[in-house]
């Protein structure tokens, strides 16, 4: 069995999804599976076409990434193995942690269990209690608020709907940057948010910027530290 | 990854050779009569005479520079102008790669205009270089890139090498640029492309050919934008290659403003100071064969960065006339 058709079965990526690619990053431990919905896809760019990166739950010890672009017509069925496009876990992911909670596990164990990292841990808790996960029941939600070991206390990073992306992503913000790689980042990101005008695209731009924080939080400090002085005046009291 | 192997240097065949054959995973500049001649191994290549030695810049066709990575590591990927935007996804999470695309070929061109909107750009770290030939071979020889593996040569695809770390290093990509955004008007293009004939300047329609020659403009002189604080060049290829066009060695961006260049005066000297004595080791560099001709590095030293004199460099995306390195770092 080749390794795209053994992906499609232990994620049960069903029709009209396939895998495409499989990456397996043995010393990351991490599995990326590229999705499509046809062969007219298949190998081909997309350019512009933009894609989302979802977590999902694990593939024995190997953290599993999804990649996919969604199509634009609303009223996807909520396949387990993808999210929304402006989400950074998927579907499964978030029923697994909140069936973990509805078994009575604390939010900590559940990321441990699951093997979820504070970042992303705080975007999950963030879904359940603003409503946005329609399976969180209103007892699941108050008690998350009383656990919060894993929430933006332990980050550095705010939360990709914390209103200081958008202040960063504006072409007048001044933003003193160390890394080529971040100005570079976000000048294009820059560029795209002042001609895209579809909320998700913006989103995704946000998350591709925030996933560049946490991937390279150790070289960041000075940055970082300008996120959290831009948060200062209009954030107190936004974050759990 | 252990720095303690070999490091950078130019090398002649026999001392490559040896490297090569030890299993070491190395990135290999050279003349094509050089890389065709040795062994098959962990190893890509690419095409130029030209080279920032150690003692200075310097043109040899007996001799090859190679940049080690360490032993039997990391991996070897062609790409064709089909499988080139999916590069990024072949990286490792924490790592990086190298990649060498042949001067003049259409997965270069696809690569200037298309890389800052591949998948996980600027997330993965990835610097390398355009392959050329000797300046007297210009229009009689193509530019080369060889894996190393099979010992294919190739004009059509860009070459990759990519190096995984272990998750307490991480690879920083730098570039050296000395030029800055000079006081001339503000230029901004319609379209993203190679060329061009009109441009807005200073908001005003007019024509670049016409701007360059009624202030007498030196276009050896880039011109720069300013990426959130990175000065990005764009360098002047022709004039009037066809009626009224100018053309450009990296494709100018649709939406971006530019200027022209102020001129650096002693480079070599400027770039000693521009060059930070911090910083982990160097693993790879290389710089600009317009450096090298226009501010005459020939004998000279650029400090610490030493490597391939290339035909294009990239820092993410593609670069003109300046200087890319990568460096290891710890935590």
């Amino acid at each position: 069995m080749k390794d795209a058709e053994l992906c499609r079965w232990l994620l049960e990526v069903n029709e009209p999804w396939e895998v495409s690619r499989v990456r397996v990053d043995t010393h990351s431990r991490e599995v990326h599976a590229y999705l499509s919905t046809g062969k007219s896809w298949f190998g081909r760019y997309l350019g512009e076409q933009p894609r989302s990166r979802w977590r999902h739950t694990n593939i024995g010890a190997y953290k599993t990434y999804i990649h996919a672009s969604l199509p634009e017509q609303d009223g996807q069925a909520a396949h387990p193995f993808l999210g929304k496009s402006t989400s950074d876990f998927t579907h499964g992911l978030a029923r697994r942690v909140i069936q973990c909670l509805q078994d009575g596990l604390r939010y900590r164990q559940v990321c441990a269990l699951l093997d979820i990292d504070i970042h992303l841990a705080w975007q999950i808790k963030h879904a359940i209690e603003s409503g946005q996960l329609a399976a969180a029941d209103p007892d699941l939600r108050a008690g998350l608020q009383l656990d919060d070991p894993a929430g933006q206390a332990g980050s550095t990073i705010p939360a990709s709907d914390d209103g200081v992306w958008l202040h960063v992503l504006a072409l007048d913000c001044p933003f003193e940057i160390r890394l080529l790689s971040l100005k570079l980042l976000l000048a294009r990101a820059r560029q795209d948010f002042a001609k895209a005008h579809d909320p998700d695209m913006q989103t995704l731009r946000i998350n591709e910027l925030r996933r560049f924080f946490i991937k390279h939080e150790k070289h960041l400090e000075h940055e970082i530290a300008q996120l959290s002085n831009h948060r200062q005046p209009s954030m107190e009291g936004d974050q759990p | 990854m252990n720095n303690a192997t070999a490091t950078s240097a130019l090398l002649d065949l026999r001392q490559a050779s040896a490297l090569i054959e030890r299993g070491e995973t190395l990135a290999i500049a050279g003349h094509l009569e050089c890389l065709a001649a040795l062994p098959k191994g962990n190893w890509i290549g690419g095409t130029t005479p030209y080279f920032m030695a150690s003692e200075g810049g310097t043109c040899r066709l007996d001799r090859v520079f190679v940049q080690p990575f360490g032993q039997q590591t990391g991996e070897i990927a062609c790409y064709d102008r089909e499988r080139l935007p999916h590069m990024l996804e072949d990286a490792p999470e924490n790592g990086f790669s190298i990649v060498i695309l042949p001067a003049g070929s259409g997965v270069l061109e696809d690569y200037a205009r298309e890389a800052p909107n591949y998948p996980d750009m600027y997330i993965k770290p990835i610097a390398g270089w355009v392959a050329g030939v000797h300046l007297d071979q210009l229009g009689s020889a193509q530019a080369q890139v060889i894996d190393g593996r099979s010992g294919r040569c190739y004009a059509d695809q860009a070459v990759v090498l990519h190096i995984p770390l272990p998750p307490d290093q991480t690879a920083l990509v730098h570039a050296v640029n000395l030029f800055k955004p000079g006081a001339g008007p503000v230029l901004s293009f319609d379209e993203t492309g190679f060329a061009a004939r009109d441009c807005l300047i200073d908001g005003v329609r007019g024509s670049l050919l016409e701007l360059i020659r009624a202030r007498g403009i030196d276009t050896r002189l880039p011109l720069v934008a300013d990426y959130c604080g990175a000065m990005v060049n764009v360098s002047i290829q022709s004039l009037e290659s066809e009626p009224g066009l100018v053309s450009f060695y990296a494709p100018v961006f649709a939406g971006v403003n530019y200027r022209f260049a102020d001129a650096v005066e002693d480079y070599s000297e400027r770039f000693l100071q521009a060059m930070p004595s911090d910083g982990g080791p160097i693993l790879f560099g290389c710089n600009c064969i317009l450096n090298y001709l226009y501010s005459q590095l020939q004998g000279r030293q650029t400090a610490r960065l030493t490597g391939p004199i290339t035909f294009g460099e990239v820092a993410y995306q593609l670069l003109n006339q300046t200087a890319v390195y990568l460096t290891l770092e710890q935590g």
